[in-house]
Order: C-alpha cells, then structure tokens, then sequence
C-alpha cells in the first residue's frame, strides 16, 4: 500500500513537471498549447473583444482555438458548442462590415449548423444549442429567402426544442423574443410579445448563476440592446436610451451599442 | 521506512526530470491554398490533441508540444477540405511544414456542374449583373441582345435572333418561369426578330446554356434561355422611362407588407419620331411600334409557399418595303401575344415543389405579295419539379411536364413556291393543326470526390403526331482542380419534334420523328479577384434534321454538325470598377445537307450552313467617369454569312416567272459584318432614394451598310445587296425612379 503511496506521489511529480511550458516558447504559443478548458476561456475571452473592438483577427483566433479544443471528447461538446457561436459572431460581422461578404458568411453560418447537430448528437438535451441553431438558422433565411422556405420549419422545431428543454434559460427566452421582434405580424410574430421576452429574458439573466464555468454566460448585455431597439422601434428614444445604458452598465465596452446604437438615438436627440 | 519513502521521492523526481529533459517538439510553418496564398486564421493541431496554434495573418504558424513520434498534423479553415500530413517529431527538433488547403466544393446548384451556362441577375455568381445588361451599348437595353455578346451566338444580323453553335434560331427553347414563351421576338423574322418579347426590368434572373445542358429541358436541340420573373416587391416604387421613342411606366407595390405584392407595367414604343430625327425610315410604310403591358401578382401564402401570377400581352406591327424577284412592294406585318403563367412554389418535408400553369396565345397577320396569312398558337403548359437533398452528397430533381400546340393556318400562300405576284395562283388555306407532348425527366447532382461535382439525368418525351418517344440521357461533370479553375465536361442527346404544322398532311408530312443532336462540350473556366477567363472546344452532330422534299413536303433526312471554339475574357463590373468590359470570341464550323435548286430539280448537298459564322468577335468596354457619368462602346465583327448565289433561271410554267438555277450551296459569303455602337449616361441621385438615369446611345456609330442578303431581279439575271435599315442612329432619354 504504502508502495503505491510512494509510486503515485512520485507519478505527480512527474506530471507538475511536465505541466510546465517550455521557456523558450512565445506566450501564446504558450496559451495555446494549454488544454481543452483553457483553449475554451481563451477563446471566449478573444471572440468577446473582437466583437467589442469590431475585430475579425481575435474572433477568427477564438474560433479556430475552439476547433482545436474539440479534440478533448470530454470538451467536445462545449467546443463546438462555441465553435458554433464564433461562426455565427463572425458571419454577422463580415455582413455588416464588408462587402462581397455573403459566400463567406454562409460558409460560417454553414458550418454553425453543423457543429449545432454535433453537438446535439452528444447531447440531445442541449437547449442552449437548439436555440443558438434556431438563431443561425434565421440568419440563414435572412441571406437567402429561398432557403428560408426550407430552413424556417427546421428553425421553428428548435426553437420549440429548445423551449421544451429549458424555457427558463434566459438565452433561449431571448431566442424565442428575437423570432417574435423580427418575424412579420402574418406569420406569427408579435413585437408587443417580444418586448415581453425580451425583459423576461433580461431578469432571468440578472439571477443566472452558471454551476459550470463552461457554461454560457452571453446574452445579458445583448438584451438590454434588443430592448432598446424594441422601443426604438415604437420611436420611444428615451426608453431606448436609457436601455442601452443599461447594456453599457453590464459591458462598457460593448461595441454595437457604444459606437452605433446609443450614438445613433444621441444624434436623433440633437 | 523512511529510505525506501527517499527512494521513492527520488525515483519520481529522477524519473520526471528524464522526462522533463525531453524538450518538446516545435512545429512550424505556413498554411496555404491551391494557388499558394497564405491562409490566415486557419487552425493547425496535432490530430487528436488540443495542442496547435491558429495561422497569422501571413498564413504562418508555430507551436509546441509533447506529443512526439509519429504524428498527424492537421489544418482546418472554413469552406475547405482539412489537410493532413503526418511528422516524426523529436524532442527538442524544429519541425517546418507546408500545409495547402483545397476549396471544399461549392453548394451544388443551377450553373455549378453545367458546362457552356452564362447568367445575368442579382445573385452574386452571376456573369452580369442586370446593370449590365442595360448599360451594354447596341444592346438597347434588350437581355436577347445582351446575352448575344456572349461568345457561341452567331452575328447573323441586327436583330435579337439567337443563332447558336451552328443552330438555327428555332432551337434555342426560351422559358419565363418554366413556362415556353413561343413567339419569343417582337416584329418576327426569319432570323427571329428585332427585340425580345420580355422587357428586362421584368426579370430579375436569366441562364443563358449554348450546349450540354441538363435534363431539366427538353424539347431543344441546340440552346436555352431561361428567364425568371422579379419577385415580391418589398418597398413602393415607379419608374418612369422617356426616350425618343419609347414611353414606360411601372409601378411597384406590396400591397400587404410580406404577403400579397403587385408590379405594374405598360410600354409603348413608336420608332416614328426616331427615323425621322436620324433622317432614316422611307422604307417603312408604318415604322415599327408595339405596345406591351404587364400585371405580375405575388401571394405569400405561408412562409414556406407563394403564388405569382404573371400576366403580359403585346402587340406590334410594321410595313417595310421589300424587293423580291416576283413582287417590289411592302411586306406588312402586325401580330399580339398574350402569355398568361401561375407559378406556385412550396417546401414540404425538405422538398421543394415547384409547378406552373401557362397560357400563350399568339395571332398575327402577314401580308407580301399572294401571301396573306393569318396564323394563330395556342399553347398550353403544365409542369411540375421536385428536388430536394440526398444526404450532404447528393442532390435530386425530377418532374414532369406536358404542353399542347395548337397552329392555326388561314390566307393565301403562294403555290409556287417563291413567286408572291398578287396576280399568281395561290393556295388557299383554313387549317388547325396541334400536337401534345410529354416528357418526364429526373437528374442527380453528385459529389463523388473532393473538388468534382457530377450531374447525370435523363429525360424522355413523348409526341403524339410523331407516335413515338425520344429518351435523352445527359452527363456533365465538373472538376474544380484549384481554388479558381474548373474543368467542365459535358455529353448529351437532344431531341427536338418539328412544329404541329409539319405534320399536316397536306403541306407536311405525317410521318416526320424527332431531329436529334448530341452535344461533346470540354471548357476550361479560371477566375481570379476581377478577372473571368472561359475556353470552351464543343462537337455537335445533328441528325434527323426536317429538311425539305419536292414529293414528301418534308422528311427527316438532314444532317450536319457543328463544331467551334468559345473565348471569354471579362473584366470587372459596370460602377464597381472604374473600367469593365468583356471580350467574347466564337471560331465556327457548321455544316449541313441542304437542297440546292436548279429550275425545277433540287439536289441535296453538304455545304456550311446558313449560319456558318467562321469569326464572331466582340468587344465591349465601359468606363465610370466623374461626376456621375459613364460611357461604353461595344465593337462587333463576324465574318459573313454564306449565300448561295444564283447562277441562272428557267422559265416557269406559265404566267412569265422564272425559277432560279442555284450555284453550290453556300459557296459565297456576304461581306464581314461589323457595328460600332456607344453610350453615355449620367446618374443624379435626388431626394430621398429617387434617382434619375440620362442616356444618350449611338448606334452603328460608322453608318456602316451591313449586307445582309442579297435580291434578285425577276429573271435573276441582276443582284443587288440588301443592306441594314439601322445605319447610325442616335437615341436619347431619361429613366426616373421613385423609391417611396
């Protein structure tokens, strides 16, 4: 006993020594030959200030770190999980800032959907990944009306999924009340529907409390955004305004809202 | 105790200080595609770990790790195919790597597999852009002539008739949302007319394929134009268009956001004014004029299905003088189109359903010489398609459709043959005659391997005069073997049944089959950022072809083949480079039996064919100037077309007419055709999204007297060229659009 006492200490010390980066490596060569778990918090951390920064290079950098974080089979879900979400960060970004964008912004979303199924093969419990589907779905139909006839009844069985599984993560409440803001009165939508999603979303992500580090935490700051665009929608500039300060409470440096949203209702003011 | 626990300590520490001795491996090197461009962003790792790196901005990457010996390095990026290569790793080494990436095969769809397939619309694979074809100098705003800028299409004369690969102009099937507009030019000809029927700003999508293309169409031997109506309209809108001969309006409204929409148009188009200000028109006893209007409907039922209901109707007519042997006075002309088309479209389970009911009613009045004819078509479509994924590899289609024609014949025409003396004998006729046809068709799209994507169909018709079926199997293929290279081959047959009229047993003969070609297309097709370059080599034989028969009235003992050359160099787009333009070459060689009349005997002999263009060149370019203003010029020549000349005539019987004594057949040529034609507009934005387009073009800017023919006297002992009436003309007006 006392031998594979002596044996086992002896292996943990082999394995601290081992877990140490070599000196001559650059640090993020460094970082990025650390494992799964902080390959993921290195990824979200990059994919977070390139949306903030409008930059492509970090969110390009975090989505290819999260490929590579896959290789764990334990992380594997997670991985392509955000993997999926970098796509569908970097799509809308090469949508609203470069032109010619469109090939390259489906094949991003593309391939969202398809680490979505795959993860959704390893848990087909996930509704986090049912309602991110739903989303990268409708930006699919957004690009492309005809594949909209196709993908819209694949996004409404998500969505519902998603709902099944979880209708009180607040990211799937801000799924279900971005299709009722942007879907047509005809076919279902209901922006006084929305708004009510929208602040049901936004209380549900003030009590979030992730049990696993892992988890998704996005979304808070992003619906206070969705709440001002709500009331500008019904040209309520103050409600706007005072939401999209809310979002910059939760995230000074959320870029969408500092440099466009709440510049544009200041502007309208004046 | 305690020395055996120091051994132990010890043992570890030495052991992993051993271990720890072995210096990781480094790996590095660069990321790249087929054509040796670095790729940045793209994720590199060590196969099965998490150990990697993502490339920089130059494509170029480094990293450490522990995993040694034989190992798998992979490289990953968005819309390629992953690429491996395995390394022996030794602590402590510097591994360098190069690994290339290759395209992973585009989404399969309409032009991807397809060889000798052009586009014109708004998606962002198309050759040109709508613009475009507006702004294209000589092709007066008209996609027919557009798209005869496209290399494969036979400068036969000025008009819009699509001529292509060594075809006549009646094998190139044109379609509006699958439906077959029938009488597809406006003031017809026998090379097919001088305008399209389907205004531009109509549609919002044309595929143009002069050969291989798929079973999807039947019922052509040589070329389809497939034309796609605009679709909902989602913001109010109204165009109006002045010129100095031609008045239009169009109207845009959705009538209830994302459900019900409406576009309206009328034209009216009065060449009067036009000759007389360019000094030109005596010819003409009433210039030509047509007017047209259109009602497009679009109903959004569901988010997975809609209706569009697409109703146009024209008319148009002219007087012209004409010199024949027998007759020296005007050829008249007037005829209407109604063509009537509801298109549904619906996504059930996965499987788009699309089907279409049409509608084409055509009457017309011609009147030179004895002949005084009025023809009418009805024509009547149903037709069906359903495709839908086959896993992530295949693609299927299948549908069916079937037509009714019916040709109705009333009037005079002359009883021997080319004598139109008002005084000659004449038959007289009072005849309908009409066919049915059906076909069914099924394609698969494959993608057997990385980078080749296959399209094998087969179709099969069945005509109810000819009594008998034609089945048409189809291949094309498509290897992508860098990132801007395609090669695409191509083979297949093509079946096309004679009009109803050829069956009559009167004046045709009933016992006619279908006139079958078979298509050999190999091309190659390289874009790179601005610039498209496309080689296309095509064999076609043709069999079965309706040619004339002194006793029979028709048979089917034709035959020819075409074989040629296509070149196509393009260059940018209209404003969004400051210089665009494209070059389209075609070298010809067509061949066919044809009769060759000597009095009252004929005899048959292979000669080129009457569209046997051995050199089609054009050229055109455009330029944005300052200030909103943009200027073009389009440069066409072709070699002439053969003739066969008349070498001498015997009297006929009775009445002092004579029949003429051919030479061989297309034993000459008319002298080379060219045309020099320019544009200038100017673009001024106004308000709030209004804008206003001023043009001014200049057609045939060196007034040169393009042959197109050559008359005879009435004893064909004289001949005379028959030249162009469009000699240099200018043109000018203005587009105004309101955007509400």
């Amino acid at each position: 006993m006392r031998q594979m006492l002596l044996l086992a200490l002896g292996l943990g010390l082999t394995a601290a020594c081992l877990s140490q980066p070599a000196a001559h490596l650059s640090p993020a060569a460094a970082r990025l030959s650390q494992p799964a778990d902080s390959l993921i918090a290195a990824g979200r951390a990059d994919l977070r200030a390139g949306m903030n920064q409008g930059d492509l290079e970090p969110m390009m950098a975090a989505r290819a770190a999260f490929e590579r974080a896959a290789a764990n089979a334990e992380r594997a879900g997670w991985a392509r999980y955000y993997a999926a979400l970098a796509g569908y960060r970097i799509a809308n970004h090469l949508l609203a800032r470069e032109e010619d964008s469109k090939d390259r912004a489906s094949a991003h979303l593309e391939s969202a959907v398809e680490s979505l199924k795959e993860v959704i093969r390893l848990d087909a419990e996930s509704a986090e990944a049912y309602a991110l589907l739903n989303s990268v779905y409708g930006r699919q139909i957004s690009l492309n009306p005809m594949k909209g006839m196709l993908l819209g009844r694949r996004s409404k069985r998500a969505l519902d999924k998603a709902e099944e599984l979880a209708p009180d993560n607040p990211r799937v409440v801000l799924a279900a009340a971005l299709s009722d803001f942007n879907t047509p009165g005809m076919w279902g939508g209901d922006k006084g529907r929305a708004m009510e999603g929208f602040r049901r979303a936004a209380a549900l992500f003030a009590l979030e409390e992730p049990a696993d580090p892992l988890q998704p935490v996005w979304g808070h700051r992003e619906v206070y955004a969705w709440i001002g665009v709500a009331h500008l929608d019904r040209d309520e500039r103050d409600e706007a305004k005072a939401a999209f300060e809310k979002a910059l409470e939760i995230d000074p440096d959320f870029g969408w809202v500092r440099y466009v949203l709440l510049p544009g209702v200041e502007q309208a003011a004046e | 105790m305690v020395p055996r626990l120091l051994t132990a300590l010890l043992g570890g520490a030495c052991l992993a200080a051993a271990v720890h001795a072995q210096d990781p491996a480094v790996v590095q090197g660069e990321v790249v595609n087929a054509e040796g461009e670095p790729v940045p962003f793209a994720n590199v790792q060590i196969a099965g770990t998490t150990d990697g790196s993502a490339t920089g901005r130059d494509g170029r990457f480094r990293f450490a790790t522990r995993h040694l010996e034989k190992r798998d390095i992979v490289a990953s990026f968005i819309g390629c195919e992953p690429a491996r290569q395995t390394l022996r790793l030794a602590p402590g080494d510097t591994t360098a790597v190069r690994l290339v990436l290759r395209r992973v095969l585009i989404e399969l769809g309409e032009t991807a597999v397809t060889a000798s397939t052009w586009s014109t619309g708004e998606k962002q694979d198309v050759l040109l852009s709508p613009l475009d074809v507006v702004t294209t100098p000589g092709a007066a705003a008209d996609i027919f002539r557009a798209v005869k800028t496209f290399p494969g299409v036979a400068m036969v004369d000025d008009g819009a008739g699509l001529f292509v690969r060594g075809g006549d102009v009646s094998e190139t099937l044109v379609l509006l949302d699958r439906a077959t507009v029938v009488h597809p030019y406006r003031h017809e000809s026998p090379t097919g007319g001088v305008f399209g029927t389907i205004p531009p700003f109509m549609t919002r999508r044309t595929v143009f394929s002069t050969g291989g293309f798929p079973a999807r169409y039947g019922n052509a031997l040589s070329a389809v134009l497939a034309m796609e109506s605009q679709d909902r309209p989602v913001q109010r809108r109204s165009t109006l268009n002045l010129g100095l001969a031609a008045l239009s309006l169009g109207i845009d409204e959705p009538v209830v956001p994302d459900v019900l929409g409406a576009r309206l148009s009328g034209n009216l188009s009065l060449t009067d004014l036009l000759f007389r200000v360019n000094g030109q028109g005596g010819a003409f006893e009433t210039c030509p004029r047509s007017y047209d209007g259109n009602v497009n409907l679009f109903y959004q039922y569901s988010p997975a299905g809609r209706l569009k209901l697409f109703s146009f109707a024209t008319s148009d007519r002219l007087g012209v003088r004409v010199e024949e042997p027998s007759f020296d006075g005007f050829y008249r002309n007037r005829s209407a189109s109604r063509l009537h088309n509801l298109h549904w479209s619906h996504v059930h389970g996965g499987w788009l359903i699309r089907g279409s009911a049409s509608l084409n009613r055509y009457t017309a009045r011609r009147q030179l010489g004895n002949l005084d004819l009025e023809p009418a078509d009805l024509s009547a479509k149903l037709r069906a398609d359903l495709e839908g994924g086959l896993g992530d590899r295949a693609w299927l289609r299948f549908g069916a459709e079937m037509e009714r024609m019916d040709n109705r014949f009333r009037g005079t025409v002359p009883r021997r043959g080319d004598i139109l003396d008002p005084e000659a004998e004449v038959f007289e006729l009072d005849h309908t005659y009409g066919a049915r046809r059906a076909g069914g068709y099924v394609e698969v799209d494959l993608k057997p391997a990385h980078a080749v994507a296959v399209n094998a169909g087969v179709r099969a018709d069945h005509h109810d005069l000819a009594r008998r079926f034609a089945v048409d199997p189809r291949l094309s293929a498509r290897w992508s073997f860098t990132r801007s290279t395609d090669l695409r081959l191509a083979w297949g047959i093509y079946h096309q049944f004679p009009s109803a009229m050829k069956y009559n047993p009167v004046s045709g003969n009933p016992e006619l089959g279908p006139q079958r070609a078979q298509h050999w297309v190999a091309g190659l097709t390289h874009e790179r950022r601005e610039v498209m370059m496309r080689v296309e080599a095509y064999h076609k034989p043709y069999r079965g072809l309706v040619l004339h028969h002194p006793r029979l009235n028709y048979t089917n003992d034709g035959r020819g083949r075409a074989s040629g050359l296509d070149l196509f160099l393009k260059h940018g787009g209209f404003l969004r480079t400051r210089v665009s333009g494209w070059a389209a070459y075609s070298l010809l060689r067509s061949r066919r039996l044809q009769p060759r009349h000597l009095g009252r005997e004929i005899l048959y002999e292979e000669a080129p064919s009457p569209f046997d263009i051995t050199h089609n060149l054009t050229l055109v370019g455009k330029v944005r100037l300052p200030g909103g203003l943009s200027g073009g010029l389009t440069l066409k020549h072709a070699t002439g077309r053969p003739v066969t000349p008349v070498t001498g005539a015997v009297p006929a019987e009775g009445g002092g007419y004579y029949l003429p004594v051919q030479g061989p057949v297309g034993s000459e040529r008319l002298p080379a055709f060219r045309r020099l034609d320019g544009s200038l507009s100017y673009l001024r934005p106004f308000g709030r999204g209004h804008q206003a387009v001023l043009f001014l073009a200049v057609s045939n800017l060196l007034n040169r007297a393009n042959v197109l023919d050559y008359d005879y006297s009435l004893d064909y002992s004289e001949r005379r060229p028959r030249t162009t009436r469009f000699r240099r003309s200018v043109y000018f007006g203005a587009m105004i659009t309101f955007n509400r």
